[in-house]
């Protein structure tokens, strides 16, 4: 009888503590509205706090908090524009494997002690993204998020979200980034160092005509993988005066045969840095390959760095591209000592120089 | 052999092996000419007539021979050894399990190879080949977990089967979801991820060899032991007073083709539907009679991997995973055969 009688007043608990629980919802959301309300009358009234509404790039229309000192990131390359413009003091929660990373730990090393929220492959923990209390999320476009928008909107969080998956899309990101963090200065320089480079490269090989252009093969994550022409590594290659040879496909990353490589016969070989297998040795070494031009030539390129892949769209993407065009046309690029650009670059975004975060002359030559 | 003949099995025909012997080559040849690189009829019997009877005068720098000997013929001969591996392991696991839905991928070699091969992806240790070692490794351990399993659980000993084969699988998906979770996202993870879609374009003679020297002893040991396989399907008991020591063949026959398919899975990744379809296809062909079972599922899986490789290396510019055409194909077909065929045999 007794064991009867504490189950069912257990039972009561339960069902009771289910209520309380909803009705405090409810009045949340309730307060919600109306302060989200109230801002926007505000907006039109005074017509003053413009500048906190960011219109992201999914084109939503986000209301920052008047001052916002609570950010999270949600992906890497969030994160790694975060450091560029100089708004790592601001973070309060990061994407998970963020402490592993050699990079983001040698310029940040606080960023260890910041709680991780979890990651584009295995999702996100809302719960603690919550408990953290932040000002602004910043978002990825990608599976879940926009439940995850939704639920931040209800708990009357800003979730921006960004799409850096072009170039224009790029300076854009960092853009709202600079609004985001109140940074602009510092996220208008790293575009303009971007478009520095691209113009420097454009002047010196712009006068390659179409035919004489080197044929570039771009793997993926192994080595009989390569790019199309529509993810941003195409674009790279075709900024630095390099055709690539799977420029008929489309989508993301296609499996190729070796057969099919051999027969497009590029004069230049770029495989990227998460390619695992296909170091330049084993690339060179391979009889699949043995008739390829870039083989002959010994044009085989592995593409930095241990420090985080210069082909991903983020900030440092931009020293990719200095690094194939001294690749693929050495003879006008003689002047130029990469590293000392590298070093710089490194120098006036992150703090701290390339070869002092660990980075090596050996991993510029590419070989 | 040939005073068994006339138990209680039907008598047995060769004729269908002898076609698919001849269709088998056909197809080869066939395979050899079609390409991403065009190399002319004419050219290809050049070097084929030189790798044969001079190899060592050929020129292996010119780009025709180049892609031909490195390229070509190890991609169409591993097609052919894992097509082969695949069905006829496909025909014992269902003959000693005496289940026609049994598949070497049911009884948990496939995932026990992803999560071996994963597992060597990410541990660093100093072992030659850990990668396929350890595939190998943890195929066996799983096909012996569902073996173990099966055979401790109350019950229809068939249903067990195919359950513990679910829950062993099961088991070796978490563990491949778990290191794929812990794995590097930027080195590791495109690397399992790479590995367990399954494909035949890492064809290269290194490869090859080591396929050969698992496939081809297992080949052998299964032909010549097709007539017990006959006697097994009977049942344990009959088994057992004809004879036959079931416990010892049936655990030598797993081993052997665990051994078979861990080998060829740690180079392709896992290829799906050919281990289940093509011993049917087979029996259809030529009867019940494993002496004909076994070396018609060689084959037919052979001819049927190398046209859906043929498709998928040929069709687009880019690969396109051999795994779904063969189901693609693969299963109109067989529900072809079912309708039109005369399979009977699990009745």
């Amino acid at each position: 009888m007794k064991k009867r009688l504490v189950v069912f007043s257990l039972i009561l608990t339960l069902i009771s503590a289910s209520f309380v629980g909803c009705t405090q919802k409810e009045v949340v959301k309730e307060t919600l509205s109306e302060s989200v309300v109230e801002e926007n009358t505000d907006v039109k009234e005074t017509a003053e706090p413009a500048k906190r509404v960011v219109i992201d790039q999914l084109g939503r229309e986000v209301t920052l908090p008047e001052e916002v000192n609570r950010v999270v990131t949600t992906y890497s390359p969030v994160t790694y524009y975060t450091l560029a413009i100089g708004g790592q003091e601001k973070l309060v929660g990061v994407n998970s494997h963020s402490a592993e990373n050699k990079f983001l730990t040698g310029v940040y090393p606080e960023i260890v002690n910041i709680p991780t929220v979890g990651s584009k492959k295995n999702g996100h923990n809302m719960e603690t993204i919550v408990s953290i209390n932040p000002d602004v999320v910043i978002l990825y476009d990608g599976k879940g998020m926009d439940e995850m928008y939704n639920q931040l909107s209800e708990q009357g969080i800003a979730a921006v979200t960004i799409v850096p998956e072009s170039v224009e899309d790029m300076k854009e990101a960092a853009k709202i980034l600079g609004v985001v963090f109140n940074r602009e200065e510092q996220a208008k320089k790293v575009i303009d160092a971007y478009e520095d480079i691209v113009a420097l490269i454009e002047e010196r090989i712009g006068d390659i005509p179409e035919e004489e252009r080197k044929t570039v093969y771009m793997t993926g994550s192994s080595t009989l993988k390569t790019i199309s022409r529509d993810l941003y590594q195409h674009y790279m290659l075709e900024t630095v005066g390099g055709v690539s040879v799977s420029k008929e496909l489309t989508g993301y990353f296609h499996q190729v045969s070796a057969e099919q490589v051999v027969k497009w016969n590029p004069d230049v070989i770029f495989s990227i840095s998460n390619n695992r297998e296909g170091t330049v040795e084993s690339i060179m070494t391979d009889p699949q390959f043995a008739t390829i031009n870039a083989i002959k030539n010994e044009d085989v390129y592995k593409v930095p760095s241990v420090l985080g892949a210069w082909d991903y769209p983020e900030p440092r993407s931009a020293l990719g591209l200095l690094w194939m065009a001294t690749k693929l046309y050495p003879e006008r690029f003689e002047d130029i000592n990469l590293m000392d650009k590298v070093n710089e670059f490194h120098m006036d975004f992150f703090g701290k120089t390339y070869e002092e975060l660990g980075g090596t002359q050996e991993e510029l030559e590419g070989k | 052999m040939s005073n068994k003949k006339n138990t209680k099995l039907n008598k047995l025909s060769y004729k269908p092996i002898y076609i698919g012997i001849i269709l088998l080559t056909f197809v080869s040849i066939l395979s050899l000419k079609w390409g991403r690189y065009d190399i002319d009829t004419y050219e290809i019997l050049k070097i084929l007539k030189g790798l044969i009877f001079k190899p060592d005068e050929l020129d292996y720098k010119a780009s025709n021979v180049s892609v031909f000997y490195y390229i070509r013929l190890p991609r169409v001969l591993l097609a052919i050894i894992v097509g082969a591996t695949l069905g006829s392991s496909g025909a014992v696991f269902q003959g000693v399990f005496r289940n026609p839905m049994a598949s070497p991928n049911m009884l948990g070699v496939a995932a026990g190879c992803s999560f071996g091969a994963a597992l060597g992806f990410i541990i660093d240790i100093n072992l030659p080949y850990k990668v396929q070692v350890l595939s190998f490794i943890f195929g066996i351990i799983a096909v012996m977990l569902v073996y173990f399993l099966a055979k401790v659980s109350k019950g229809d000993k068939v249903v067990m089967l195919v359950l513990s084969g679910m829950v062993i699988s099961a088991l070796f998906s978490a563990g491949l979801s778990f290191i794929k979770y812990i794995a590097d996202p930027f080195d590791q993870l495109p690397a399992i991820v790479f590995w367990t879609m399954g494909g035949l374009h890492r064809a290269s003679w290194k490869f090859l060899k080591y396929v050969l020297i698992a496939s081809v002893p297992s080949s052998i040991i299964l032909i010549l032991g097709a007539w017990k396989l006959n006697i097994l399907s009977l049942g344990d008991e009959e088994a057992e007073t004809l004879g036959v020591n079931v416990k010892v063949f049936r655990s030598l026959l797993i081993i052997i083709t665990t051994f078979a398919i861990a080998a060829t899975v740690s180079v392709t990744g896992s290829i799906s539907w050919i281990g289940l379809i093509v011993p049917h296809i087979a029996r259809i062909l030529g009867g019940h009679d494993h002496r004909t079972v076994i070396p018609l599922s060689m084959i037919s899986g052979s001819i049927f991997l190398l046209l859906m490789d043929n498709l998928a290396r040929t069709m687009t510019t880019s690969e396109i995973p051999v795994g779904i055409l063969t189901s693609l194909i693969g299963a109109p077909f067989f529900a072809y055969l079912l309708v039109k065929g005369r399979d009977n045999a699990w009745k």
